[in-house]
Protein backbone atom coordinates (compact mmCIF):
# COMPACT_ATOMS: atom_id res chain seq x y z
CA UNK A 1 0.00 0.00 0.00
CA UNK A 2 2.79 2.39 0.95
CA UNK A 3 4.57 1.42 -2.25
CA UNK A 4 1.49 2.22 -4.33
CA UNK A 5 0.99 5.55 -2.55
CA UNK A 6 4.63 6.42 -3.12
CA UNK A 7 4.44 5.46 -6.79
CA UNK A 8 1.33 7.59 -7.18
CA UNK A 9 3.10 10.60 -5.66
CA UNK A 10 6.20 9.97 -7.78
CA UNK A 11 4.04 9.72 -10.89
CA UNK A 12 2.19 12.93 -9.94
CA UNK A 13 5.48 14.80 -9.46
CA UNK A 14 6.83 13.25 -12.68
CA UNK A 15 3.76 14.46 -14.55
CA UNK A 16 4.45 18.00 -13.25
CA UNK A 17 8.09 17.63 -14.23
CA UNK A 18 7.16 16.50 -17.72
CA UNK A 19 4.44 19.13 -18.10
CA UNK A 20 7.27 21.64 -18.60
CA UNK A 21 8.12 22.85 -22.07
CA UNK A 22 10.91 20.40 -22.84
CA UNK A 23 9.41 16.96 -22.22
CA UNK A 24 11.83 14.93 -24.32
CA UNK A 25 14.85 16.73 -22.89
CA UNK A 26 13.69 16.21 -19.31
CA UNK A 27 12.90 12.55 -19.93
CA UNK A 28 16.25 12.09 -21.64
CA UNK A 29 18.05 13.57 -18.64
CA UNK A 30 16.21 11.27 -16.25
CA UNK A 31 17.07 8.24 -18.39
CA UNK A 32 20.61 9.40 -19.09
CA UNK A 33 21.26 9.85 -15.38
CA UNK A 34 20.37 6.19 -14.84
CA UNK A 35 22.14 4.79 -17.90
CA UNK A 36 25.09 7.15 -17.49
CA UNK A 37 25.76 5.83 -14.02
CA UNK A 38 24.70 2.17 -14.21
CA UNK A 39 25.95 1.34 -17.68
CA UNK A 40 28.79 3.82 -18.23
CA UNK A 41 30.35 5.25 -15.06
CA UNK A 42 30.24 2.13 -12.90
CA UNK A 43 31.54 -0.26 -15.62
CA UNK A 44 34.21 2.33 -16.50
CA UNK A 45 35.69 2.60 -13.02
CA UNK A 46 35.32 -1.16 -12.46
CA UNK A 47 37.24 -1.83 -15.69
CA UNK A 48 39.95 0.69 -14.74
CA UNK A 49 40.26 -1.10 -11.41
CA UNK A 50 40.69 -4.49 -13.09
CA UNK A 51 43.27 -3.14 -15.56
CA UNK A 52 45.21 -1.42 -12.79
CA UNK A 53 45.09 -4.53 -10.59
CA UNK A 54 46.59 -6.64 -13.40
CA UNK A 55 49.18 -4.03 -14.29
CA UNK A 56 50.46 -3.60 -10.74
CA UNK A 57 52.78 -6.50 -10.10
CA UNK A 58 52.84 -6.74 -6.33
CA UNK A 59 53.78 -9.06 -3.58
CA UNK A 60 51.19 -7.58 -1.24
CA UNK A 61 47.64 -7.51 -2.65
CA UNK A 62 46.90 -4.24 -0.86
CA UNK A 63 49.59 -2.24 -2.73
CA UNK A 64 46.99 -1.46 -5.41
CA UNK A 65 45.25 0.77 -2.86
CA UNK A 66 48.06 3.32 -3.07
CA UNK A 67 46.96 3.79 -6.67
CA UNK A 68 43.24 3.35 -6.08
CA UNK A 69 42.88 5.98 -3.36
CA UNK A 70 44.41 9.00 -5.17
CA UNK A 71 42.76 7.96 -8.45
CA UNK A 72 39.36 7.64 -6.77
CA UNK A 73 39.58 11.00 -4.96
CA UNK A 74 40.91 12.85 -7.99
CA UNK A 75 38.23 11.21 -10.13
CA UNK A 76 35.53 12.28 -7.67
CA UNK A 77 36.69 15.90 -7.76
CA UNK A 78 36.59 15.74 -11.57
CA UNK A 79 33.15 14.10 -11.57
CA UNK A 80 31.66 16.89 -9.44
CA UNK A 81 33.59 19.87 -10.81
CA UNK A 82 34.08 18.84 -14.48
CA UNK A 83 32.17 21.86 -15.88
CA UNK A 84 34.62 24.21 -14.12
CA UNK A 85 37.73 22.07 -14.67
CA UNK A 86 37.08 21.39 -18.35
CA UNK A 87 35.88 24.96 -18.99
CA UNK A 88 32.38 23.99 -20.13
CA UNK A 89 30.91 26.81 -18.03
CA UNK A 90 33.50 29.48 -18.80
CA UNK A 91 31.36 31.74 -20.98
CA UNK A 92 28.49 31.79 -18.44
CA UNK A 93 30.90 32.00 -15.52
CA UNK A 94 32.76 34.99 -16.88
CA UNK A 95 29.56 36.82 -17.83
CA UNK A 96 27.91 36.14 -14.45
CA UNK A 97 30.76 36.63 -12.01
CA UNK A 98 33.24 38.75 -13.96
CA UNK A 99 35.94 36.21 -13.11
CA UNK A 100 38.18 34.04 -15.28
CA UNK A 101 37.20 30.38 -14.83
CA UNK A 102 40.50 29.16 -16.25
CA UNK A 103 42.05 28.62 -12.81
CA UNK A 104 40.21 25.39 -12.04
CA UNK A 105 42.03 23.02 -14.41
CA UNK A 106 45.40 23.94 -12.92
CA UNK A 107 44.13 23.61 -9.37
CA UNK A 108 42.65 20.19 -10.04
CA UNK A 109 45.87 18.99 -11.68
CA UNK A 110 47.88 20.25 -8.69
CA UNK A 111 45.56 18.56 -6.22
CA UNK A 112 45.78 15.35 -8.27
CA UNK A 113 49.57 15.53 -8.36
CA UNK A 114 49.62 16.11 -4.61
CA UNK A 115 47.36 13.12 -3.94
CA UNK A 116 49.46 10.74 -6.07
CA UNK A 117 52.67 12.04 -4.49
CA UNK A 118 51.36 11.49 -0.97
CA UNK A 119 50.07 8.03 -1.87
CA UNK A 120 53.37 7.21 -3.59
CA UNK A 121 55.36 8.15 -0.49
CA UNK A 122 53.01 6.15 1.75
CA UNK A 123 53.21 3.18 -0.63
CA UNK A 124 57.01 3.29 -0.78
CA UNK A 125 57.23 3.35 3.03
CA UNK A 126 54.85 0.40 3.18
CA UNK A 127 56.96 -1.61 0.70
CA UNK A 128 60.13 -0.85 2.70
CA UNK A 129 58.48 -2.04 5.88
CA UNK A 130 57.46 -5.25 4.08
CA UNK A 131 60.99 -5.73 2.76
CA UNK A 132 62.49 -5.12 6.20
CA UNK A 133 60.13 -7.64 7.75
CA UNK A 134 61.00 -10.25 5.13
CA UNK A 135 64.69 -9.50 5.68
CA UNK A 136 64.31 -10.15 9.41
CA UNK A 137 62.38 -13.33 8.72
CA UNK A 138 65.18 -14.56 6.44
CA UNK A 139 67.95 -14.03 9.03
CA UNK B 1 20.12 -19.53 -23.79
CA UNK B 2 23.05 -18.49 -21.57
CA UNK B 3 22.56 -15.35 -19.45
CA UNK B 4 24.58 -12.24 -20.37
CA UNK B 5 27.64 -11.98 -18.08
CA UNK B 6 26.33 -9.31 -15.62
CA UNK B 7 23.27 -11.46 -14.92
CA UNK B 8 25.36 -14.53 -14.05
CA UNK B 9 25.66 -15.10 -10.31
CA UNK B 10 29.44 -15.54 -10.62
CA UNK B 11 30.04 -12.21 -12.46
CA UNK B 12 30.11 -9.90 -9.40
CA UNK B 13 33.10 -10.97 -7.33
CA UNK B 14 33.84 -8.30 -4.75
CA UNK B 15 34.16 -9.99 -1.34
CA UNK B 16 33.01 -6.77 0.36
CA UNK B 17 29.48 -6.61 -1.06
CA UNK B 18 26.84 -7.75 1.39
CA UNK B 19 23.91 -6.65 3.54
CA UNK B 20 26.07 -5.07 6.26
CA UNK B 21 28.02 -2.81 3.88
CA UNK B 22 24.84 -1.73 2.10
CA UNK B 23 23.14 -1.14 5.47
CA UNK B 24 25.97 1.15 6.65
CA UNK B 25 25.97 3.22 3.45
CA UNK B 26 22.17 3.29 3.48
CA UNK B 27 22.13 4.52 7.09
CA UNK B 28 24.48 7.41 6.22
CA UNK B 29 22.28 8.34 3.26
CA UNK B 30 19.10 8.04 5.32
CA UNK B 31 20.36 10.84 7.57
CA UNK B 32 22.28 12.82 4.94
CA UNK B 33 19.75 12.81 2.11
CA UNK B 34 16.94 13.60 4.56
CA UNK B 35 18.81 16.77 5.54
CA UNK B 36 19.50 17.63 1.89
CA UNK B 37 15.83 17.08 0.98
CA UNK B 38 14.50 19.12 3.92
CA UNK B 39 16.87 22.06 3.37
CA UNK B 40 15.85 21.94 -0.31
CA UNK B 41 12.16 22.18 0.58
CA UNK B 42 13.00 24.97 3.02
CA UNK B 43 14.61 26.85 0.15
CA UNK B 44 11.27 26.79 -1.65
CA UNK B 45 9.67 28.45 1.40
CA UNK B 46 12.51 30.99 1.57
CA UNK B 47 11.31 32.53 -1.70
CA UNK B 48 7.99 33.42 0.01
CA UNK B 49 6.09 31.84 -2.88
CA UNK B 50 2.70 33.12 -1.71
CA UNK B 51 3.75 36.69 -2.56
CA UNK B 52 3.08 38.02 -6.06
CA UNK B 53 5.57 36.91 -8.69
CA UNK B 54 7.85 34.99 -6.31
CA UNK B 55 6.78 31.44 -7.14
CA UNK B 56 8.95 29.93 -9.86
CA UNK B 57 6.73 26.85 -10.15
CA UNK B 58 3.23 28.35 -10.31
CA UNK B 59 1.79 25.07 -11.67
CA UNK B 60 2.85 23.10 -8.60
CA UNK B 61 -0.62 21.87 -7.59
CA UNK B 62 -0.39 19.86 -4.36
CA UNK B 63 3.41 19.96 -4.22
CA UNK B 64 3.93 23.65 -3.54
CA UNK B 65 2.72 23.80 0.03
CA UNK B 66 4.70 25.77 2.55
CA UNK B 67 4.18 25.69 6.29
CA UNK B 68 5.49 29.05 7.43
CA UNK B 69 6.39 32.55 6.33
CA UNK B 70 10.13 32.98 5.92
CA UNK B 71 11.52 34.72 9.04
CA UNK B 72 14.13 37.51 9.19
CA UNK B 73 15.87 36.06 12.27
CA UNK B 74 18.60 34.92 12.37
CA UNK B 75 20.09 36.94 9.51
CA UNK B 76 22.26 33.98 8.44
CA UNK B 77 19.26 31.63 8.18
CA UNK B 78 19.28 31.14 4.41
CA UNK B 79 23.08 31.13 4.29
CA UNK B 80 22.98 28.20 6.73
CA UNK B 81 20.13 26.20 5.18
CA UNK B 82 21.23 26.62 1.57
CA UNK B 83 24.93 26.26 2.38
CA UNK B 84 24.02 22.95 4.04
CA UNK B 85 21.88 21.87 1.09
CA UNK B 86 24.60 22.43 -1.50
CA UNK B 87 27.67 21.45 0.53
CA UNK B 88 26.16 18.33 2.08
CA UNK B 89 24.77 17.28 -1.31
CA UNK B 90 28.26 17.52 -2.84
CA UNK B 91 29.86 15.74 0.13
CA UNK B 92 27.39 12.84 -0.21
CA UNK B 93 28.35 12.13 -3.86
CA UNK B 94 30.88 9.40 -2.93
CA UNK B 95 28.41 7.81 -0.50
CA UNK B 96 25.71 7.67 -3.18
CA UNK B 97 28.19 6.14 -5.64
CA UNK B 98 29.36 3.57 -3.08
CA UNK B 99 25.77 2.68 -2.20
CA UNK B 100 24.90 2.13 -5.86
CA UNK B 101 28.09 0.08 -6.34
CA UNK B 102 27.13 -2.08 -3.36
CA UNK B 103 23.78 -3.05 -4.92
CA UNK B 104 24.65 -3.07 -8.63
CA UNK B 105 24.15 -6.88 -9.01
CA UNK B 106 20.47 -6.22 -8.29
CA UNK B 107 20.15 -4.25 -11.54
CA UNK B 108 20.94 -7.37 -13.54
CA UNK B 109 19.06 -9.93 -11.41
CA UNK B 110 17.37 -12.72 -13.33
CA UNK B 111 14.51 -13.12 -13.97
CA UNK B 112 14.12 -9.32 -14.06
CA UNK B 113 10.50 -9.40 -12.89
CA UNK B 114 9.37 -12.20 -10.60
CA UNK B 115 5.87 -11.01 -9.67
CA UNK B 116 3.64 -7.94 -9.94
CA UNK B 117 4.81 -6.80 -6.49
CA UNK B 118 8.44 -7.21 -7.55
CA UNK B 119 7.73 -5.23 -10.73
CA UNK B 120 6.27 -2.38 -8.65
CA UNK B 121 9.27 -2.41 -6.32
CA UNK B 122 11.65 -2.22 -9.29
CA UNK B 123 9.66 0.66 -10.77
CA UNK B 124 9.93 2.42 -7.41
CA UNK B 125 13.70 1.77 -7.42
CA UNK B 126 13.92 3.33 -10.90
CA UNK B 127 12.23 6.47 -9.52
CA UNK B 128 14.58 6.38 -6.51
CA UNK B 129 17.87 5.98 -8.39
CA UNK B 130 16.78 8.08 -11.37
CA UNK B 131 15.55 10.74 -8.94
CA UNK B 132 18.73 10.91 -6.85
CA UNK B 133 21.01 10.97 -9.92
CA UNK B 134 18.82 13.58 -11.67
CA UNK B 135 18.78 15.83 -8.60
CA UNK B 136 22.52 15.52 -8.03
CA UNK B 137 23.36 16.07 -11.70
CA UNK B 138 21.14 19.13 -12.15
CA UNK B 139 22.15 20.62 -8.79
CA UNK B 140 25.87 20.13 -9.36
CA UNK B 141 25.90 21.70 -12.83
CA UNK B 142 23.64 24.55 -11.68
CA UNK B 143 26.03 25.67 -8.93
CA UNK B 144 28.68 25.92 -11.65
CA UNK B 145 26.36 27.97 -13.92
CA UNK B 146 26.59 25.24 -16.57
CA UNK B 147 23.29 24.50 -18.32
CA UNK B 148 23.57 21.61 -20.75
CA UNK B 149 19.76 21.11 -20.71
CA UNK B 150 16.79 22.94 -22.21
CA UNK B 151 14.43 22.86 -19.23
CA UNK B 152 14.25 25.34 -16.36
CA UNK B 153 16.57 24.29 -13.53
CA UNK B 154 14.23 25.54 -10.79
CA UNK B 155 11.20 23.69 -12.13
CA UNK B 156 13.03 20.45 -12.88
CA UNK B 157 14.98 20.36 -9.60
CA UNK B 158 11.80 21.06 -7.64
CA UNK B 159 9.59 18.40 -9.25
CA UNK B 160 12.50 15.97 -9.52
CA UNK B 161 12.89 16.34 -5.75
CA UNK B 162 9.32 15.13 -5.21
CA UNK B 163 9.86 12.14 -7.50
CA UNK B 164 12.90 11.27 -5.39
CA UNK B 165 11.39 12.03 -1.96
CA UNK B 166 8.32 9.84 -2.42
CA UNK B 167 10.46 6.92 -3.60
CA UNK B 168 13.04 7.56 -0.84
CA UNK B 169 10.48 7.43 1.98
CA UNK B 170 9.00 4.13 0.88
CA UNK B 171 12.43 2.64 0.11
CA UNK B 172 13.61 3.49 3.64
CA UNK B 173 10.46 1.92 5.11
CA UNK B 174 10.76 -1.27 3.02
CA UNK B 175 14.48 -1.73 3.68
CA UNK B 176 14.51 -0.90 7.40
CA UNK B 177 13.99 -4.56 8.44
CA UNK B 178 16.91 -5.65 6.21
CA UNK B 179 19.14 -2.98 7.79
CA UNK B 180 18.19 -4.07 11.30
CA UNK B 181 18.78 -7.72 10.39
CA UNK B 182 22.24 -6.89 9.00
CA UNK B 183 23.17 -5.00 12.17
CA UNK B 184 21.78 -7.80 14.37
CA UNK B 185 23.68 -10.53 12.50
CA UNK B 186 26.99 -8.70 12.05
CA UNK B 187 26.90 -5.99 14.72
CA UNK B 188 26.73 -2.29 13.90
CA UNK B 189 30.43 -1.53 14.16
CA UNK B 190 32.20 -4.86 14.76
CA UNK B 191 33.01 -5.50 11.05
CA UNK B 192 35.14 -2.33 11.29
CA UNK B 193 37.54 -4.22 13.59
CA UNK B 194 38.60 -6.54 10.74
CA UNK B 195 41.91 -5.72 9.09
CA UNK B 196 42.62 -6.96 5.57
CA UNK B 197 43.84 -10.37 6.70
CA UNK B 198 40.62 -11.06 8.61
CA UNK B 199 38.25 -9.61 5.98
CA UNK B 200 35.95 -12.39 4.84
CA UNK B 201 32.78 -12.28 2.72
CA UNK B 202 29.57 -11.83 4.74
CA UNK B 203 27.64 -15.08 5.33
CA UNK B 204 25.70 -15.82 2.16
CA UNK B 205 22.00 -16.53 2.05
CA UNK B 206 19.96 -17.24 -1.07
CA UNK B 207 19.36 -14.07 -3.10
CA UNK B 208 21.62 -11.88 -0.96
CA UNK B 209 24.18 -9.39 -2.28
CA UNK B 210 27.10 -11.55 -1.15
CA UNK B 211 29.17 -12.87 -4.08
CA UNK B 212 28.75 -16.53 -5.04
CA UNK B 213 32.38 -16.76 -6.09
CA UNK B 214 34.18 -13.97 -4.20
CA UNK B 215 37.74 -12.99 -5.14
CA UNK B 216 40.49 -12.45 -2.56
CA UNK B 217 39.99 -9.13 -0.75
CA UNK B 218 42.48 -6.33 -1.53
CA UNK B 219 40.76 -3.84 0.77
CA UNK B 220 39.10 -4.25 4.17
CA UNK B 221 35.58 -2.97 4.79
CA UNK B 222 36.93 -0.21 7.00
CA UNK B 223 39.39 0.57 4.21
CA UNK B 224 36.55 0.95 1.71
CA UNK B 225 34.58 3.17 4.10
CA UNK B 226 37.73 5.21 4.78
CA UNK B 227 38.15 5.70 1.03
CA UNK B 228 34.54 6.86 0.69
CA UNK B 229 35.02 9.14 3.71
CA UNK B 230 38.25 10.55 2.25
CA UNK B 231 36.40 11.36 -0.97
CA UNK B 232 33.72 13.18 1.04
CA UNK B 233 36.37 15.01 3.06
CA UNK B 234 38.21 16.11 -0.09
CA UNK B 235 34.99 17.49 -1.59
CA UNK B 236 34.18 19.21 1.72
CA UNK B 237 37.60 20.88 1.90
CA UNK B 238 37.52 22.30 -1.64
CA UNK B 239 33.89 23.45 -1.31
CA UNK B 240 32.79 24.51 2.17
CA UNK B 241 34.78 27.76 2.30
CA UNK B 242 32.45 29.46 -0.18
CA UNK B 243 29.69 29.13 2.42
CA UNK B 244 31.52 29.08 5.75
CA UNK B 245 33.93 31.91 4.92
CA UNK B 246 36.89 32.85 7.12
CA UNK B 247 40.19 31.04 6.52
CA UNK B 248 38.32 28.14 4.86
CA UNK B 249 37.57 30.40 1.89
CA UNK B 250 41.25 30.25 0.90
CA UNK B 251 41.18 26.46 0.50
CA UNK B 252 37.84 26.33 -1.33
CA UNK B 253 39.94 25.66 -4.42
CA UNK B 254 37.27 24.21 -6.68
CA UNK B 255 34.19 26.02 -5.30
CA UNK B 256 32.65 28.20 -8.03
CA UNK B 257 32.30 31.19 -5.69
CA UNK B 258 35.32 30.67 -3.48
CA UNK B 259 36.84 34.00 -4.47
CA UNK B 260 35.73 37.54 -5.27
CA UNK B 261 36.92 40.07 -7.82
CA UNK B 262 39.71 41.46 -5.69
CA UNK B 263 40.69 42.90 -2.33
CA UNK B 264 38.84 46.24 -2.19
CA UNK B 265 35.65 47.05 -0.25
CA UNK B 266 33.67 45.93 -3.31
CA UNK B 267 35.89 42.90 -3.91
CA UNK B 268 33.45 40.28 -2.64
CA UNK B 269 31.60 37.77 -4.85
CA UNK B 270 29.21 38.85 -7.59
CA UNK B 271 26.32 36.61 -8.60
CA UNK B 272 25.38 38.51 -11.77
CA UNK B 273 27.50 41.35 -13.13
CA UNK B 274 25.87 44.50 -14.49
CA UNK B 275 26.99 43.50 -17.99
CA UNK B 276 25.25 40.11 -17.67
CA UNK B 277 21.83 41.77 -17.22
CA UNK B 278 22.31 44.66 -19.65
CA UNK B 279 23.11 47.47 -17.19
CA UNK B 280 25.60 50.16 -18.17
CA UNK B 281 26.69 53.44 -16.59
CA UNK B 282 24.11 55.21 -18.77
CA UNK B 283 21.26 53.64 -16.77
CA UNK B 284 22.74 54.47 -13.39
CA UNK B 285 24.07 58.01 -13.93
CA UNK B 286 22.70 61.29 -12.52
CA UNK B 287 19.42 60.76 -14.38
CA UNK B 288 18.63 57.66 -12.27
CA UNK B 289 15.61 58.07 -9.99
CA UNK B 290 13.98 55.77 -7.44
CA UNK B 291 10.20 55.73 -7.65
CA UNK B 292 8.36 54.70 -4.50
CA UNK B 293 4.62 54.14 -4.56
CA UNK B 294 2.06 53.56 -1.81
CA UNK B 295 -0.86 55.81 -1.01
CA UNK B 296 1.30 58.51 -2.58
CA UNK B 297 4.13 58.43 -5.08
CA UNK B 298 7.56 59.98 -4.66
CA UNK B 299 10.54 60.14 -6.97
CA UNK B 300 13.95 60.42 -5.34
CA UNK B 301 17.43 61.06 -6.75
CA UNK B 302 20.46 59.43 -5.17
CA UNK B 303 21.38 62.76 -3.54
CA UNK B 304 17.93 62.95 -1.96
CA UNK B 305 18.27 59.37 -0.71
CA UNK B 306 21.65 60.24 0.85
CA UNK B 307 20.01 63.17 2.65
CA UNK B 308 17.61 60.78 4.43
CA UNK B 309 18.72 59.15 7.74
CA UNK B 310 21.37 56.51 6.98
CA UNK B 311 21.54 53.23 8.92
CA UNK B 312 24.08 50.41 9.08
CA UNK B 313 23.72 46.62 9.05
CA UNK B 314 26.11 43.67 8.73
CA UNK B 315 24.20 41.16 6.65
CA UNK B 316 25.02 38.24 4.35
CA UNK B 317 24.10 37.83 0.75
CA UNK B 318 23.35 34.11 0.47
CA UNK B 319 22.89 32.54 -2.93
CA UNK B 320 20.69 29.61 -3.91
CA UNK B 321 23.93 28.16 -5.32
CA UNK B 322 25.12 27.72 -1.74
CA UNK B 323 27.76 30.43 -1.31
CA UNK B 324 27.43 33.39 1.00
CA UNK B 325 29.39 36.41 2.18
CA UNK B 326 28.66 38.88 4.98
CA UNK B 327 29.36 42.57 4.35
CA UNK B 328 28.76 45.87 6.11
CA UNK B 329 26.02 47.83 4.35
CA UNK B 330 24.55 51.29 4.87
CA UNK B 331 21.60 53.12 3.38
CA UNK B 332 17.98 54.07 3.97
CA UNK B 333 15.69 51.81 6.00
CA UNK B 334 12.95 50.25 3.88
CA UNK B 335 10.38 51.11 6.55
CA UNK B 336 11.34 54.80 6.29
CA UNK B 337 10.73 54.62 2.53
CA UNK B 338 7.38 52.89 3.19
CA UNK B 339 6.39 55.74 5.52
CA UNK B 340 7.42 58.28 2.86
CA UNK B 341 5.09 56.48 0.44
CA UNK B 342 2.31 56.77 3.02
CA UNK B 343 2.19 53.08 4.03
CA UNK B 344 3.61 52.77 7.53
CA UNK B 345 2.42 49.13 8.00
CA UNK B 346 2.93 47.51 4.57
CA UNK B 347 1.78 43.91 4.04
CA UNK B 348 4.27 43.49 1.20
CA UNK B 349 6.43 45.46 -1.22
CA UNK B 350 7.27 44.73 -4.82
CA UNK B 351 10.80 45.75 -5.77
CA UNK B 352 11.67 46.23 -9.44
CA UNK B 353 15.12 46.51 -10.89
CA UNK B 354 16.08 48.54 -13.93
CA UNK B 355 17.95 45.50 -15.23
CA UNK B 356 16.98 44.40 -18.72
CA UNK B 357 17.33 40.65 -18.39
CA UNK B 358 17.13 37.88 -15.80
CA UNK B 359 14.44 35.91 -13.95
CA UNK B 360 14.96 37.99 -10.82
CA UNK B 361 14.45 41.53 -12.12
CA UNK B 362 11.70 41.84 -9.51
CA UNK B 363 10.84 40.31 -6.14
CA UNK B 364 8.08 40.77 -3.58
CA UNK B 365 9.17 41.24 0.04
CA UNK B 366 6.93 40.40 3.00
CA UNK B 367 5.73 43.04 5.47
CA UNK B 368 8.00 41.50 8.11
CA UNK B 369 11.01 41.91 5.81
CA UNK B 370 10.18 45.55 5.00
CA UNK B 371 9.61 46.51 8.63
CA UNK B 372 12.75 44.85 10.04
CA UNK B 373 15.08 47.61 11.23
CA UNK B 374 18.06 45.96 9.48
CA UNK B 375 16.37 45.98 6.05
CA UNK B 376 17.96 48.64 3.88
CA UNK B 377 17.96 50.18 0.49
CA UNK B 378 21.77 50.09 0.56
CA UNK B 379 23.78 52.90 -1.04
CA UNK B 380 27.17 52.05 0.46
CA UNK B 381 29.06 48.88 1.33
CA UNK B 382 32.08 48.66 3.63
CA UNK B 383 32.25 52.47 3.79
CA UNK B 384 32.34 53.15 0.04
CA UNK B 385 29.77 53.55 -2.73
CA UNK B 386 28.37 50.33 -4.13
CA UNK B 387 30.18 49.23 -7.28
CA UNK B 388 28.12 48.86 -10.45
CA UNK B 389 28.33 45.06 -10.19
CA UNK B 390 27.02 45.17 -6.62
CA UNK B 391 23.95 47.20 -7.59
CA UNK B 392 24.88 50.90 -7.81
CA UNK B 393 23.05 53.26 -7.38
CA UNK B 394 20.97 51.30 -4.81
CA UNK B 395 20.21 47.71 -3.86
CA UNK B 396 18.01 45.88 -1.39
CA UNK B 397 19.62 44.11 1.57
CA UNK B 398 17.34 42.21 3.96
CA UNK B 399 18.18 39.68 6.68
CA UNK B 400 17.79 35.94 6.21
CA UNK B 401 16.49 35.91 2.63
CA UNK B 402 17.85 34.36 -0.59
CA UNK B 403 20.29 36.56 -2.51
CA UNK B 404 18.04 36.77 -5.57
CA UNK B 405 15.52 38.70 -3.44
CA UNK B 406 18.21 41.26 -2.57
CA UNK B 407 17.41 43.11 -5.79
CA UNK B 408 20.22 45.19 -7.33
CA UNK B 409 19.90 48.39 -9.44
CA UNK B 410 16.51 49.16 -7.84
CA UNK B 411 14.27 51.47 -9.91
CA UNK B 412 10.93 51.18 -8.15
CA UNK B 413 9.37 49.97 -4.89
CA UNK B 414 5.59 49.54 -4.60
CA UNK B 415 4.38 49.25 -1.00
CA UNK B 416 1.05 47.47 -0.46
CA UNK B 417 -0.99 48.35 2.62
Amino acid sequence: MALLASLALSAYAASKLLAGAHLINTLAWFGLALIGHDLVLLPLYSALNVIASRAVNTRAASTINYLRAPAAISGLLLLVYFPSILGLNHANYRADTGLNGGVYLGRWLLITAGLFTLAGIAGALQLRRHAARRGQAAE
Amino acid sequence: MPLPPPARPTFWRSPLRGPWLTAVLGSVLLVGLTIVALTGLVSYAAYDPRLAGNDLTPGHGLLGFYLFNWPTHPSWLYAATQGTHVTLGIVLVPVVLAKLWSVIPRLFEFPPLRSPAHALERLSTAFLVGGVLFEFATGIVNVQVYYPFHFSFYTAHFYGAWVFISAFVVHAAIKLPAVRRAYRVRGVLSPLLDDLASTKPEPRTEGSLVAVAPSEPTLSRRGLLALVGSGSLALLVVTVGQSAGGPLRRIALLAPHGRGEGDGPNGFQVNKTAAAVGITGAHTGPAWRLRIAGTRTRTLSRTELLALPQHHASLPIACVEGWSTTQHWSGVRLRDLAALAGVSEPSSAMVKSIQKRGVFSHATLSGEQVLDERSLLALHVNGVELSLDHGFPARIIIPGAPGVHQTKWVGEIQFQA
